[in-house]
């Protein structure tokens, strides 16, 4: 049986009752399109598909809008946490913070043209189709709002947790804006209770004003039975920097989805993901760069780890208009699969209409290098060593850059358990 | 210290070694030569432990023990150390780490305390200057951009650290410049002990200028055709192999 279009109504009905003016009209407009739109099938989403249905087992509650501060424990990072997320109840933990930080309902009273902002242009950014970044916008419930003021530098980094502790469809819509020459690191740290089945589909709309520079580092430590989809949405003015480094373990079905534009001249953006999908989870990387002003600067980097019947995607976009000059765009993509039905599908797509463009791309899909495992084996590392160091080497090209030490070694100890597990199950 | 009787091994149906027998004794250095496709890899691949190879008949025993039905790291824990003609490239993993590991796996082995990390830098910094490298080496990948020349003394260093007992060096003087020869020697010649045993393989007599072995084996289809002094590759070196299997 399909799934049908009624499943995800009450979500939005839930969302939208209490709007009223603009945001009622907004979330509307968002709705239609999605219920128009439909959900992604073969045809739109070709070789990245995966069956909806089994995205959508359960019937998920609506957030509760009780829930306070969780009793959900982490290890040092909920110490150090600055807004904690429990189901979706934004919890602003350090008062502290002197940039703007709120949850969205409350930025909406305070900052309202900002918010209407952000959400109109989502709504124009998004023409191309991802309806779950549709519905987030439409049925988001929870949502938090950072707003870095002109010329300030947040010294700290600003750490989130998203804790899932019950059995929720959470649509979230969340707004980072950092005005002109305005510098920040935004950590984010995604988990839930590992035995519990939750669904999580978040748009994040990013705004980098002419100069701002920001980090955004974020990891996925969902619980085996969760459904995530994370969609940001970045636009970039002149000389902006921006860097996104993403790892994502655990879920059922992870998509990632991210969307830039280039809207202003000498402008940096670089992403490198890592991802490992093990049992049967699904995970899902594209990126798509729109080098929509002159002198900008791309470069992507995303690395697989694929195990027993999991299947991983990457999908490379670089779009180049013919009136661009002086375009750097560089796009490297591995995966590793682990196992004999583990699969992965890689796809650079550059559309390029410009001449004055240095453009690099490789993709690449193999198995561990046996070679390197007798290397290994020769200097006195037991088999299941030798393995393990090696998973962790090719992941380490991508977390050794993260500056977020709970990040970096929580992305470590992720690779290191999956790693040991997979040569247990496989009896390499 | 490394007893080779009679060893048939094939490689996707194909005979390479061809009933190869030798004797390594304790402190003896032995160089193998041979020409192109006459197995000289292939041997020290076997004695390693490397997949892929078919051991029909004979037999190898180190100290005693069968070495063939031994996994890789049980022979590198015995004491075995390959010097890889073509050492591999892991991209991401520090050269630090990767020695560290290393020792630590045959120190635990045998019951020994482990190094930690400083412990370990301090023993690699010891034996980096003997190698004319500088200390940015071990912060480096594992071989990733290395030099030839760097890789083959980075299994050099490796060598040095681990200690062995029976160290075969396959092919480390190719590619190899006349300095870097010297000083792959030197470190070989510093290692030389009455408990230290080396299996030199190589092509050219030029590294045995530096390394002045015991005995030289002539490996030829397979088979160990002529052994001899260092006289017999200063032949080799002036006419070639061409002959020597008849003599």
């Amino acid at each position: 049986m399909s799934l049908s279009m009624d499943y995800f109504k009450k979500y939005y009905e839930f969302a939208a009752e209490k709007s009223v003016g603009d945001l009622k009209q907004i979330r509307a407009k968002f709705y239609d399109r999605f219920l128009a739109h439909g959900l992604p099938n073969r045809k739109s989403e070709s070789w990245r598909y995966a069956k909806i249905n089994s995205w959508f087992e359960n019937s998920y509650a609506c957030p509760s809008v009780e829930r306070g501060l969780s009793d959900f424990h982490d290890e040092s990072f909920m110490n150090e946490v600055d807004i904690l997320v429990c189901d979706g109840v934004v919890n602003i933990v350090n008062t502290d913070i002197d940039v703007v930080v709120m949850d969205l309902k409350q930025a909406l009273q305070t900052y309202p043209e900002k918010v209407m902002s952000h959400l109109t242009k989502s709504y124009n950014y998004n023409n191309t189709g991802n309806p779950f970044a549709d519905l987030a916008a439409a049925a988001w419930s929870s949502g938090v709002f950072i707003d870095v003021p002109p010329g300030y530098t947040l010294v700290k980094p600003l750490k989130i947790v998203h804790v899932f502790t019950s059995e929720v469809f959470l649509n979230s819509y969340n707004i980072f804006n950092l005005g002109v020459g305005a510098k920040a690191t935004i950590v984010e740290y995604f988990t839930g209770n590992e035995d519990i089945s939750y669904a999580h589909n978040f748009t994040t709309s990013i705004n980098l004003e002419a100069g701002a520079v920001l980090t955004n580092e974020k990891l996925q430590n969902s619980s085996p039975f969760a459904v995530v989809q994370d969609y940001r949405i970045i636009t970039q003015k002149n000389s902006s920097e921006y860097v996104q480094r993403q790892y994502g373990f655990g879920a059922k079905v992870a998509r990632d989805e991210t969307l830039v534009n280039f809207i202003g001249d000498g402008a940096k953006n670089s992403f490198s993901g890592l991802s490992f999908a093990a049992s049967c989870s699904w995970h899902s990387s594209h990126v798509k760069i729109l080098h929509n002003s002159s002198n900008c600067h791309s470069d992507q980097k995303f690395h697989s780890l694929v195990s027993d019947r999991g299947e991983s995607s990457f999908l490379g976009h670089i779009f180049v208009p013919k009136t661009i000059a002086a375009t750097l765009a560089y796009q490297d993509s591995k995966s590793l699969l682990l196992g004999p039905l583990s699969r992965s599908n890689v796809k650079p797509y550059l559309e390029i209409f410009a001449d004055d463009v240095v453009c690099t791309h490789s993709a690449s899909v193999g198995q561990l290098d046996k070679g390197a495992l007798f290397y290994l084996r020769a200097r006195g590392m037991t088999e299941s060593e030798a393995y393990s160091i090696l998973l962790s080497s090719f992941a380490s090209e991508l977390i050794k850059d993260c500056q977020s030490d709970f990040l970096r070694l929580k992305a470590a100890e992720k690779v290191k358990k999956l790693s040991s597990l997979i040569f247990i199950e496989d009896g390499v | 210290m490394l007893k080779i009787k009679d060893l048939r091994v094939s490689a996707e149906n194909k005979d390479i070694l061809k009933g190869l027998s030798l004797d390594v004794k304790p402190g003896e250095v032995h160089a193998i030569m041979g020409p192109n496709g006459s197995g000289k890899s292939t041997l020290s691949n076997v004695l390693a432990g490397k997949y892929g190879y078919d051991v029909s008949h004979g037999s190898a025993c180190f100290n005693g023990e069968d070495l063939l039905d031994m996994a890789p790291e049980d022979r590198a824990r015995k004491g075995l150390f390959l010097a890889f003609q073509y050492p591999v490239v892991i991209p991401g993993l520090n050269n630090l780490y990767f020695l560290r590991q290393a020792i630590n796996s045959i120190r635990l082995s045998k019951n020994e305390k482990i190094l930690d990390a400083g412990q370990c830098l301090l023993l690699a910094k010891k034996y980096l200057a003997e190698l004319d490298l500088d200390d940015s080496f071990l912060s480096r990948n594992l071989h990733e951009g290395f030099s030839g020349g760097e890789k083959k003394r980075n299994e050099m260093l490796q060598m040095m650290m681990l200690e062995p007992q029976l160290a075969i060096l396959d092919e480390t003087d190719s590619g190899l410049d006349v300095d870097a020869l010297k000083t792959v020697a030197g470190v070989v010649n510093k290692m030389r002990s009455a408990d230290r045993s080396f299996l030199i393989i190589t092509h050219y007599q030029r590294l045995l200028d530096y390394i002045k072995p015991d005995h030289v084996h002539i490996l030829s289809d397979g088979k160990i055709i002529k052994s001899g002094g260092p006289e017999l590759a200063l032949h080799v070196e002036s006419s070639g192999y061409v002959g020597l299997g008849e003599s």
